[in-house]
Formats: C-alpha cells, structure tokens, sequence
C-alpha cells in the first residue's frame, strides 16, 4: 500500500493504457505476421526485405505484401517464393525508376515491367510524368495496354495522349477498360487505342499531344 | 369570497347605513365593530433616520457589487491562477485515452472512417452482388489487407456496397465473402495479379483538384 502511494506508481496505469492504446495502430498488421507464420518464416522474409532494402526498396513495400499473402491465407515457403519474386521485380524497378521514386510508383513500375513493358518506356513514360499519382495510374494503363496486345510504342503514346487530355484517376484507369472490352468483341487493339482516346488529335488548348515531358 | 357591491358602495362612503336593505345591515354592523377595533391599536411609525439609514445601505450595496469588466477579469485570474487539482489517475488515463484514440483516428484517417470529413481523399462506392452471403467485407492496400471494412446490404437484395475514403493514387483490393472467400470486383476497371494465385482489382482516385 505504501509502494501505491508513491506518485510514480500512480501513473502506472496510465503508462499501461496510453501503450495499449498506441499498439493498434502500428502492431496489428505486424501481429498478423508473428501469429500466422512460423518464426523461421519471419526471420526469411526479413532477409528478403533487408537484401531488397540494400538495393533501394523500401522494406514497406515487401512488408505489406507479406501481410496481404497472411491475410489471405498464404503461409510458409509459397509466401517467401511470392516474396522473392517480388523483391526482384521491386528492385528491377527501382533501376528503371530512379533514386527518387516513391513506394507507389515502384510498385506500379514493377507490375509494368511483370506485364512486359519494355524498362526504356518505363523509363521514358516516368520521364515524361513526374507527378506519382500520374505515373502510377499511368504505369497500371500501359501494362494493361500491353496485355491486351497494343505495341508499347503506341500504348505509350496512347497513355500520354489520354493526360493531356486530362483524363486522370478512374478515367484514366477506364481507357484500358474500354479498350478490353472492344478487343474482346475482335477489335484490333491498336485501333481499339486510338478509338478511345483519339491519339493524334491536338488538345483543346492546342499544345503538342504526344510524347513530350509534362510539367507536373 | 365577493362582497356585496352595496356593502363596499357603503364602506367607501358612497351611500348611507340607512341606504343599505335590512338583510345587509347585520353584516354592516360588524364591519364597523371590526373598524373600530383597527382604529384603537396604537399607532407605529417609522423609526427616526430609518429611511436614510436604509437608502445608504441599499448605495453601499449597489457600490460593492462588482462591474461586468471586474467579473471578467476575477474569471480570467481564476483561470489563470495555478492551483493543485486533485483527480484520479484512471481519469487521467481515460481522458489520455480519448485524446489518442482520436488522433490515432485522425491521423489514420481509417479508410472505413466513414464519417470523417477525409482532407485529401476522395469517397469511393465499392459495391458487389454477393446473394447469399451472410457478410461481405472490403480489404485492400489501405487497410492493410485487413477485412474489417464491412459492407451492407441494407434492403436485402444481394447487393452489397460500402463508401471507403482513399487516398489519391492506384489501390488494390479485393471482397471477403462471408470471411473465407476472397473474391476480385468482376466490375473493377482493371485487375493484377496478386503474386499467390489471385487477381487484386484496381481502383484509381486522381487527385481532389484533378478529378
């Protein structure tokens, strides 16, 4: 009783609560990790996130994917395969992109090169596009495009074309929609392209379409 | 209780006792016995000075009570004055707690924070037709993977949907049927492969200025 009267020990409990308030935060996620994979599995997924780190990416990157795998039940050596993968494509990425390039970007660089963008587009487009959340939806179409069979060339300059016309966001992301769905009734997918975002018309304001750096 | 207006007319003078109907001259009569006695109290006046002495009691008071300005400045001493409060520590700890959970909240900016006023982001409708299933819940990039956004389907008709405030930028994410199955949005405008055998679906927010 005498120890509780001492006012260091008073504040115990609010030491205790504010922690306990903090953990959710930041621990879950990293909760889900320690509780669903065997300690053996962390240590090598560490490795792999500590080899990429070496390399320019941000552990961030490996970690949420690691966590969406756990979270979808994907557990053990298939997971650190997964990983692995990834790291190589991230790091890949990080080459193409630059020192500068945030985890948004290098993530999208990453799915551009694994949908088979060639890295001087890559490099071109993220020339051409400073602004991240640009580059990064911009990134998504042109892998798109490059699924569905539209030469890198033109599926670049399709892409450019559709910013300048200041297509943006879900309206950027719908260009590669469209042309899905008029490839997929047998259109050739470069005219499918061209149809949607009219590549080659100048935009209202008269600049020069294509191909040229954008101030962001 | 009213008064005869006869009687009162003779108690103010204005008739004469004779003028008053024999029923009402009984009760007249003891009208002026009572009057009489009233009459024979001594006289009391009021004390000598007792008006003045009263007058300056009431200045006094008036001159001591504080001005609108003084209580102001005595509640801004009060306030200001540091003085030793004594509350329970869980008290503090509940308050603490409060503060934290709200700025952890904020700062968050829980993408299933659907009340907040989300600076920066825009709402996004993510809907999906799911009949039969007994819970629906949205998981993506921005909530680290995690199912907690649930999604409603208030008229029952198998159509589930649920508004998420996201950042600008390129998200994935994908639906948890009943919290097993992870299904892709068959109506999202892209998709990519997730790296363990599934298809994430896209959903892309331009920036607030640009949309």
């Amino acid at each position: 009783m005498t120890a509780w009267r001492r006012p260091a020990w008073r504040w115990l409990p609010v030491s205790i609560l504010t922690v306990l308030l903090l953990l959710p935060a930041d621990a879950r996620p990293q909760q889900r990790l320690d509780e669903r994979l065997a300690p053996e599995t962390v240590e090598r997924l560490r490795g792999i996130a500590a080899r990429a780190e070496r390399a320019g990416v941000p552990p961030e990157l490996l970690r949420r994917k690691a966590i969406e795998g756990v979270s979808k039940g994907v557990t053990g050596a298939r997971l650190e395969r997964a990983l692995e993968d990834y790291a190589r494509r991230l790091v890949a990425a990080r080459e193409l992109a630059g020192p500068d390039a945030g985890p948004d970007v290098l993530a999208a660089a990453a799915e551009a090169t694994e949908a088979g963008v060639p890295p001087d587009r890559i490099r071109a487009f993220l020339r051409a596009n400073p602004n991240p959340v640009r580059s990064t939806v911009g990134l998504r179409v042109l892998g798109d495009l490059q699924n569905l069979g539209v030469p890198p060339g033109e599926a670049a300059r399709g892409v450019n074309a559709a910013l300048d016309r200041g297509l943006r966001g879900e309206r950027l992301l719908a260009v590669s929609a469209a042309v899905r769905r008029r490839v997929a009734v047998g259109e050739d997918p470069s005219a499918a392209l061209r149809a949607e975002v009219d590549v080659g018309r100048a935009p209202a304001d008269g600049r020069r379409p294509l191909d040229r750096p954008r101030r962001n | 209780m009213t008064m005869d207006p006869r009687l009162q007319a003779w108690l103010d003078g204005e008739v004469g006792f004779d003028d008053l109907p024999e029923s009402l001259r009984a009760e007249a009569s003891a009208w002026t016995g009572a009057l009489d006695e009233l009459r024979a109290l001594p006289a009391v006046g009021a004390a000598p000075g007792g008006t003045q002495r009263i007058m300056q009691a009431i200045r006094a008071d008036a001159a001591a009570r504080p001005s609108p300005f003084d209580r102001l400045a005595s509640g801004a001493r009060w306030l200001a004055r540091p003085r030793p409060i004594r509350v329970p520590p869980l008290a503090v700890a509940a308050a603490l707690a409060l503060v934290v959970w709200a700025g952890v909240r904020l700062a968050a900016g829980g993408p299933g924070d659907r009340g907040a006023a989300a600076e920066g982001r825009v709402y996004v409708q993510f809907v999906i037709a799911a009949p039969g299933a007994r819970s629906v819940a949205l998981a993506g990039d921005f909530n680290e993977w995690d199912p907690s956004i649930e999604l409603s389907d208030p008229d029952m008709d198998g159509v589930w949907s649920g508004r998420v405030a996201l950042e600008a930028g390129v998200h994935e994410y994908m639906f948890v049927i009943d919290g097993t199955e992870w299904r892709p949005d068959p109506n999202a405008l892209s998709w990519t492969d997730d790296g363990f055998g599934r298809r994430n679906s896209l959903v892309a927010v331009g920036p607030l200025d640009e949309t």
